[in-house]
C-alpha cells in the first residue's frame, strides 16, 4: 500500500507543479493523467465509499451520487504503469486464480486478496464487455462477504432489451442508495447528464480532428483516453480533460506540428500499460503513427435528460462491444475508413475473450475489406511473459510490409 | 429439421411443442485447432469441440440454438452467425442473475423464440401442445430423481451402460423415447456398491472426453453423486402446471423453472438462487461422498473464477477436493490418471484412519 501511495502522491505532486508552472496552456495529457491519479488516490482512501464496477457501468449515476468508481482494468492499468502489478498477479495466482485468466481481472483479485488497497464498499458487475470481468468482481465481493449487483446486458438490441436494462439501472441506483445511504437527487442526475453531453460534444470534435492527414496527435498521446474518461462522465473533470484536448487540437490546427507520418495505424482494444518504448520507436524509426484507438470514438447520441436511464441503457446496449462480432467489425471498418488507416494492430490481450476470442473473426472481417491486420499475443499488463524483442520484430516486419504495400499502390495509381 | 444445442438451459419443451427434434451436441475432441483457427486457441474445449462438430454437420436444414451464457458462448454465436448465417442460428440470452427481473426477461425471450420457430417451421405454437410437452418433460425430471437415487446407491457405472451415458442419450431422444429409455435403465434393482471403492462427488463442466469418467472409476473411486453441467441439469426441474394456462403464462412458468435449475457457474449469486458452492457442498454431503472431484476445462472462465472459493469451502467442510483442469484433445493427460490414483489413496488412508 505504501508503495502505491508514494507513487500516486509523487505523480500527483509532479503533475500539479508542472501544470501550475505552465500556466494557461491546455496540457490535456497532463490534465488527464492528473485526473486519473487523483481518482486512484481517492480509491486508496479508507474513509471514502468507493465502487468497483464492470466497464459498461454508466458512471454518470455513481458520480451524481458522489461515489468514486473504477473497474478492474483501471486498477490493473495504474499498477502496471507504476511497475507495481506483478505482486498482485502473484497474490491472485497463489490463491488459485488461473494464470490463463485476464491479467486485469487477476490484478484486481490480487489487490483484494493481498489487501493492497482498502476494499470497496460496492461491487457493480456487468456482463458486457466480458462475463469474465463479472465473475472476477463476483469473486472479489465474495472474498469480502459482500453482495454484488449484477447488470445483465443482453446481446439482443430490441426494445424489450432496452426496457430490461433500463429497469436494471433503476435497481442499480436503489442498490447504491441502500449501501451508501445516499439518494440520487433528480437535479444531480440532470446536471450529470448535461455535463456528460458536453464532454461528449467536445470528444466528437476531438476525434473528428484526429482523422486529419497527417494526424495532429502522436501515437501515445490519446492512449487510454476513450476507456478511462468514462469513469469521469458527468463530472467537471471529464469536461476539463475533453475541453483541454479540444483547445490543444485547435491550437495545433493553427500551427500544425512537424510530422514524419508515413503510415497510419489503428490499435484495437487496450494499449500496453507497462513501460515500453515500442510504440514511440515505431513512430520515430518508421513514421508509423497510431492515429486511432478502437475505444477513442463516440458511438452514442447525446443522452436524453428527460429519459436519463433509458438513454444510458441504449448507450450500453448499442456499444460495439455489446453486440455480435459482426457489429464490432463494422465499427472497426468505419474507423479504418474515417481515419484512412493503412493497417490494424490487434494486441490479443491474453485471456480476454473479446481480444483473443474474436481474433479470427476480426482478422477475416478486416481482410475481406483488404485491411492488413497484425495479431500480437501479449498480456497488456503482465510484463513477466512479455518478450519485447520478439514483439518489436513482428511490429517492424508488419510496418515494412505496409510501407511496401503503399509504395506499390503509389506506383499503380496515376 | 432438428434443433441442435449445447447448453443445459435450452428450452427443450418448446422445441417438443413444435414437433422438432432436439439434439445436444456433445463436443468433439479430435481436432481443437479447427475452431481455434476460426476464433482463438485459448477458448474453452467445450466451445471449440462443439464448433468442430458443427463445422462438419451434414444436414443443412438443421438449426442451432446458442444460449449466450458466457463470453465463449458469445464467440460461438459469432462464429456460427458467420458460417451458417442468421437464418439457421437462434440466439437466446441467459440472464446472469436468476431473479424476478431476469425471469421476466427470459420469459419474454422464450416467447420471441417461439415466434421465430413459427416463422421457420410455418407452425403455430398451441398452448395445449406446449402444456403436453411441458408435462412430459416434468415426468422426465421426476424419473431423474430416481436415477439420482440409483447413482447414490451403486455409483456410476461407466461404459455404454453407465448412467452418464444414459443421461447423454436422453438429450438426443424425443421426450417420449427418453422416458422409455430411463424406465428401462431403472428397471433392474440397483446393485450394491463395491465396498472397496471410495464414494466421491464428481462435478464441473461438461467433459468433451468421456474417458475422464473411466479414469475416475479405474482409480478405485465410486461416483455416488454427479454434478457436471451435462448430468441432470438439462432435464431439471419438475414444476406445477395447470392446463388452462395461456401460452405466455406457460412460458413464464417454464422460464422460472429453467432458471431455477441447479446453479450454473455462469449465473451470479442473487437472492433467489443458492450459491454454486453451497449447492455442490450440499450435493457432496447428500451422496455420502468422502471427497469430491472437480473437472474443469482450461480457459473456462466461469468455473475457474470459482475454484479458489470452492477449494476454501470444501477444505472448511473437511471434504478433500481434487481439481482437474482438462483440455479437449485426442490424448488423455497421464497426469490426470496419476493425480486421481493419488487422490484415491489419500481418501482410502483417511477412511482407515
Amino acid at each position: 500500500m505504501s508503495q502505491v501511495l508514494a507513487y500516486l502522491d509523487a505523480t500527483i505532486d509532479g503533475l500539479t507543479a508542472k501544470l501550475e508552472a505552465e500556466g494557461k496552456a491546455p496540457n490535456p495529457r497532463k490534465r488527464f493523467a492528473l485526473a486519473a491519479m487523483r481518482l486512484a488516490r481517492r480509491l486508496c482512501d479508507p474513509e471514502v465509499v468507493t465502487a468497483w464496477c464492470g466497464v459498461a457501468t454508466p458512471f454518470e449515476l455513481l458520480n451524481a451520487m458522489g461515489v468514486p468508481a473504477c473497474y478492474p482494468e483501471f486498477i490493473g492499468g495504474v499498477l502496471a504503469s507504476a511497475g507495481l502489478v506483478v505482486p498482485t498477479l502473484e497474490a491472485a495466482e497463489q490463491c488459485g486464480y488461473s494464470s490463463d485468466s485476464c491479467g486485469y481481472h487477476r490484478a484486481a483479485l490480487g489487490v483484494i486478496t493481498s489487501r493492497l488497497l482498502p476494499p470497496p464498499r460496492l461491487f457493480l458487475a456487468t456482463s458486457q464487455p466480458c462475463s469474465a470481468g463479472m465473475y472476477a468482481l463476483e469473486s472479489a465481493s465474495r472474498i469480502l462477504g459482500r453482495s454484488p449487483f449484477v447488470l445483465h446486458v443482453p446481446t439482443d438490441r430490441s426494445e424489450a432489451a432496452t426496457s430490461y436494462v433500463t429497469r436494471q439501472l433503476g435497481r442499480l441506483v436503489l442498490h447504491v442508495s441502500a449501501i451508501t445511504g445516499r439518494r440520487l437527487a433528480e437535479a444531480d442526475l440532470a446536471e450529470a447528464i448535461l455535463a456528460s453531453n458536453r464532454t461528449r460534444a467536445s470528444l466528437v470534435e476531438v476525434f473528428e480532428r484526429c482523422t486529419d492527414v497527417p494526424s495532429p496527435i502522436r501515437s501515445t498521446e490519446l492512449k487510454n483516453l476513450g476507456i478511462v474518461l468514462p469513469l469521469f462522465f458527468g463530472t467537471a473533470e471529464a469536461e476539463t480533460v475533453a475541453g483541454a484536448w479540444l483547445d490543444e487540437l485547435r491550437l495545433r490546427a493553427e500551427r500544425p506540428p512537424k510530422t514524419g507520418e508515413r503510415l497510419r495505424l489503428l490499435w484495437l482494444q487496450n494499449r500496453l500499460q507497462f513501460k515500453s518504448k515500442l510504440i514511440e520507436d515505431l513512430e520515430t524509426d518508421y513514421g508509423a503513427v497510431i492515429v486511432a484507438d478502437e475505444f477513442n470514438d463516440i458511438t452514442w447520441p447525446p443522452l436524453d435528460p428527460e429519459n436519463p436511464l433509458q438513454s444510458l441503457a441504449e448507450r450500453i446496449l448499442f456499444h460495439p462491444y455489446s453486440g455480435t462480432a459482426e457489429v464490432r467489425i463494422a465499427h472497426l471498418l468505419d474507423l479504418v475508413r474515417r481515419y484512412r488507416v493503412d493497417g490494424v494492430i490487434n494486441p490479443c490481450h491474453f485471456g480476454c475473450k473479446q481480444g483473443t476470442g474474436s481474433r479470427g473473426l476480426i482478422e477475416r472481417g478486416l481482410r475481406r475489406a483488404e485491411v492488413p491486420v497484425l495479431n500480437l499475443e501479449v498480456d497488456c499488463i503482465d510484463s513477466r511473459n512479455f518478450s519485447e524483442g520478439q514483439v518489436r520484430t513482428r511490429l517492424q516486419a508488419f510496418v515494412e510490409l505496409l510501407l511496401q504495400r503503399r509504395e506499390l499502390s503509389a506506383e499503380v495509381l496515376p | 429439421m432438428a434443433v441442435l444445442y449445447a447448453c443445459s438451459f435450452a428450452p427443450l419443451a418448446l422445441f417438443d411443442a413444435f414437433g422438432l427434434t432436439s439434439r445436444r451436441l456433445v463436443p468433439s475432441a479430435k481436432d481443437p485447432a479447427v475452431a481455434g483457427g476460426m476464433l482463438h486457441d485459448n477458448l474453452c474445449g467445450h466451445v471449440k469441440g462443439v464448433l468442430e462438430r458443427i463445422f462438419s454437420w451434414p444436414d443443412p436444414q438443421d438449426l442451432f440454438l446458442v444460449v449466450v451464457s458466457c463470453d465463449a458462448m458469445r464467440r460461438m454465436a459469432d462464429a456460427l452467425l458467420e458460417t451458417w448465417g442468421p437464418a439457421r442460428v437462434l440466439v437466446l440470452d441467459l440472464p446472469v442473475c436468476p431473479d424476478e427481473e431476469g425471469m421476466r426477461y427470459f420469459a419474454a425471450s422464450l416467447i420471441k423464440l417461439g415466434q421465430r420457430l413459427t416463422e421457420l417451421t410455418g407452425r403455430p405454437l398451441h398452448a395445449h401442445a406446449l402444456y403436453r410437452s411441458l408435462a412430459l418433460r416434468n415426468e422426465l425430471a421426476e424419473h431423474l430423481e430416481r436415477l439420482r437415487g440409483q447413482v447414490h446407491t451403486e455409483g456410476v457405472r461407466t461404459g455404454p451402460a453407465g448412467a452418464m451415458n444414459v443421461l447423454r442419450e436422453l438429450t438426443d431422444l424425443p421426450v417420449g423415447e427418453a422416458l422409455e429409455r430411463i424406465d428401462a435403465f431403472l428397471a433392474p434393482p440397483p446393485l450394491p456398491r463395491d465396498p472397496n471403492t471410495v464414494p466421491v462427488y464428481l462435478f464441473g463442466t461438461i467433459q468433451p472426453d468421456p474417458r475422464y469418467f473411466d479414469l475416475v472409476v479405474e482409480a478405485g473411486l465410486a461416483v455416488t453423486g454427479l454434478g457436471t453441467c451435462d448430468a441432470y441439469r438439462p432435464h431439471e426441474v419438475a414444476f406445477a402446471l395447470a392446463p388452462e394456462l395461456s401460452t405466455p403464462a406457460l412460458l413464464e412458468a417454464y422460464a422460472s423453472a429453467l432458471l431455477g435449475r441447479s446453479p450454473c457457474p455462469t449465473l451470479c449469486r442473487c437472492e433467489r438462487s443458492s450459491t454454486l458452492v453451497a449447492h455442490h457442498l450440499a450435493a457432496a454431503h447428500a451422496c455420502s461422498a468422502r471427497g469430491a472431484v472437480l473437472l474443469t476445462l482450461k480457459y473456462c472462465d466461469p468455473y475457474l473464477a470459482k475454484v479458489p472459493e470452492l477449494r476454501r469451502a470444501f477444505q472448511e467442510a473437511n471434504c478433500p477436493l481434487l481439481v482437474l483442469e482438462g483440455e479437449a484433445g485426442p490424448n488423455l493427460p497421464g497426469q490426470a490418471r496419476t493425480r486421481l490414483q493419488a487422490f484415491a489413496e489419500l481418501l482410502t488412508a483417511r477412511g482407515v484412519a
